[in-house]
């Protein structure tokens, strides 16, 4: 996960980007689903690599976390995550995204929102970060996509 | 990270580059104007000591911030998108 980018200054290290569905955050919330332990995993692996990742996020996949807990009663949740949440770079659906992100939709089977996490995904040259295979098949004709286990198990 | 952010000129930041710098080190966010018009947003790069928190915040939540669903994360996910 440190290799260079191509075409930048000898010894800077090339930040792989990742952008991370809901699906993941709410899954590490929700102890009993199947994928609670490797979603857990797959950010302790990004605090092991710190230095070298970038997490990016749309606010749609905020706002559905953040509504996900509070159905759940977990309201102290939804602040320490929100706060926590201020470190990632959280991409907005203004005007400029919009018309970068339109033209993606096209090229893909997708409801809105999981259209507009795909082009964040590929407008950002990150890798899209999901437990929702639908969304995962969609999103890998215009961008890298893959499972936390996935990444987990390359690392 | 502070939602508020200082007007700064394209000409502001030419003459203050050094103290644009010290804000953006202290955290300060700027919204840059082109002939008073907003052309973009300076801000600074996440700290990655920060950056380490945050991911080990998601990697072992406090218990009591976890919840029991009959769902998966991902029909939870889906039903948020379908409604």
């Amino acid at each position: 996960m440190t290799t260079n980018t191509p075409g930048a200054p000898e010894g800077l290290p090339h930040r792989k980007n990742f952008v991370v569905d809901a699906s993941v955050f709410v899954s590490v919330f929700a102890e009993a689903d199947t994928h609670h332990s490797a979603s857990r995993a797959f950010f302790h692996l990004l605090e092991e690599q710190s230095k070298n990742v970038a997490v990016i996020v749309s606010a749609i996949t905020l706002l559905e976390t953040a509504n996900v807990l509070s159905r759940y009663g977990r309201l102290a949740a939804v602040d320490q995550a929100l706060a926590h949440a201020r470190s990632f770079l959280l991409i907005a659906a203004d005007q400029s995204f919009i018309e970068q992100a339109v033209p993606y939709f096209g090229l893909m089977r997708l409801k809105t929102a999981d259209a507009v996490i795909a082009a964040c995904a590929a407008l950002h040259d990150a890798t899209l970060i999901t437990w929702d295979m639908q969304l995962l098949r969609e999103a890998r004709k215009i961008t890298r996509a893959e499972t936390p286990k996935a990444v987990l198990i390359e690392s | 990270m502070s939602s508020m952010s200082k007007l700064l000129s394209v000409k502001e930041l030419r003459l203050n580059f050094p103290k644009v710098r010290r804000g953006l080190a202290k955290g300060e966010r700027y919204t840059l104007l082109y002939r008073s018009t907003p052309v973009g947003v300076l801000a600074p790069m996440p700290d990655v000591q920060d950056a380490k928190d945050v991911y080990a915040f998601f990697a072992n939540p406090p218990k009591r911030f976890l919840f029991r669903a009959k769902k998966s994360a991902v029909r939870l996910v889906r039903e948020e998108r379908v409604r």
